[in-house]
């Protein structure tokens, strides 16, 4: 009896009744960043690493490859390849980073690598992000104009950089101009979709300047 | 009784939140069911966003509320849980509410991963926009600072914002215009999860949210 007495006193003195939930994680489980490779030589290339290979010719949008995920943290190490010339590239991606590998030239049928990199935070299901990656070392400014009233989208993209920004999803026709010259390269991305990112290069290739856009996958 | 939720089938999917009896499970299945809906509610305890695009056992546990029926828990291989696809198959839904956002605040991390809220999110709103229901999606409430999750108010804010801005086509609704920091009572030592009081109230603000907004003037009766 008197246990039950004491029971029914705890009972009465017990906090409000609740189920309580088993602890679990409220975040990912691993970290992740991406990596693409954009040729930018006048000759295909090969990038070879551990898990396989890829081929990006010299062709506009065919020069850049997706974004691959990899394991923020750990090296990653690539050969790129053209005949008989080879170079080696090795970057460490920091959590959630989108790098881009550029493969310029450097003299002759020799190859140098350089790294654009960013970590965007402007993912938005309503708007399109688009960004300018300047990858012609002799532009110090390169900007996006477009629209019909031909509105700077980015300016001051400095040579081996990224510039971003979120607009509507419109039908562009862009232009891409460097250090306020007055030629101006076209680019015609379409119809923009929301959700969805997009890059435009631009790169000098055999004295030659060119742009183009890719849509940024993953 | 709702002449414009009168008649329509509600789908309502979340994380723990609707996975514990006397939760959003009971709370928000009854306000929508006292409204005229046939409603079938599903939990998946401890899960993000995208893992309802396929079969997962939950963390934590699952629990479902199929209309006038009882709550249902299930745990380990029983808890597996249904992806969304067959989900719609089974109950065509007229609107689905989804009900996630602390799963992916990542509380205890410094920065909040964007990216991976990104993939978690659009994977299922890509799933709900193949299902051609209509739908919206409720985000994080306040809760209490600290606790075993981390939870922070500023993350809650963030996070939240962050789901406005990524959720459609859904319609975004806020947990935080629903109540002051605090208000509700979250359960001590935990910060993340409610009082039975604090789930009556949410589910009653989260229908009343529902009601007055322009999705269910959208959807064909």
């Amino acid at each position: 009896m008197k246990m039950n007495l004491l029971m029914l006193a705890l009972a009465a003195f017990a906090p409000v009744a609740f189920a309580e939930v088993q602890l679990y994680d409220t975040g990912p489980s691993e970290e992740t960043s991406y990596v693409r490779f954009v040729n930018a030589t006048d000759h295909a290339i090969s990038v070879v690493s551990a898990k396989g290979s890829i081929e990006l010719s010299d062709k506009a949008a065919a020069r850049s490859s997706k974004f691959f995920p990899v394991k923020s943290g750990v090296k990653l190490s690539a050969t790129i390849q053209s005949g008989a010339q080879k170079v080696g590239s090795e970057v460490t991606g920091k959590p959630w980073e989108y790098i881009t590998i550029a493969i310029l030239p450097k003299g002759g049928k020799q190859m140098t690598t350089r790294l654009v990199r960013e970590t965007p935070d402007d993912f938005n299901a309503m708007r399109a992000s688009l960004s300018l990656v300047n990858l012609d070392a002799r532009c110090s400014a390169a900007m996006m104009q477009g629209g019909a009233k031909s509105a700077t989208i980015l300016d001051q993209v400095h040579p081996l950089s990224a510039q971003r920004r979120l607009i509507n999803p419109v039908k562009l026709l862009a232009s891409v101009s460097c250090d306020a010259e007055t030629a101006k390269l076209p680019v015609d991305l379409g119809q923009l979709q929301a959700g969805k990112r997009y890059s435009v290069f631009l790169m000098t290739v055999n004295k030659s300047r060119q742009a183009f856009f890719v849509r940024d996958g993953n | 009784m709702s002449l414009l939720l009168a008649g329509l089938t509600v789908l309502v999917i979340g994380d723990s939140h609707l996975a514990r009896k006397d939760y959003l499970i009971d709370t928000l299945h009854e306000e929508l069911r006292n409204q005229g809906a046939k409603v079938y509610s599903y939990g998946a305890c401890g899960t993000p966003s995208g893992a309802w695009m396929k079969a997962v056992q939950p963390p934590c546990g699952s629990a479902f509320h199929l209309d006038d029926g009882k709550t249902r828990i299930r745990a380990g291989e029983a808890g597996t849980s249904v992806p969304l696809p067959e989900l719609v198959a089974k109950h065509h839904p007229d609107l689905i509410v989804v009900v996630n956002g602390d799963t992916m605040a990542a509380y205890k991390e410094p920065v909040i991963p964007k990216k991976w809220i990104w993939d978690q999110v659009t994977t299922l709103t890509n799933g709900i926009k193949a299902s051609g229901a209509a739908c919206v999606w409720v985000g994080p409430g306040w809760g209490a600072e600290g606790g075993k999750y981390g939870k922070t108010y500023a993350r809650s804010q963030q996070m939240s914002d962050y789901l406005a801005d990524i959720v459609a086509p859904c319609t975004y609704i806020s947990t935080l215009q629903m109540a002051k920091p605090g208000e509700w009572g979250a359960l001590p030592g935990d910060g993340q999860h409610y009082t039975n009081d604090g789930y009556r109230a949410w589910g009653s603000g989260i229908a009343k949210q529902i009601l007055s907004s322009d999705i269910l003037q959208q959807i064909k009766h």
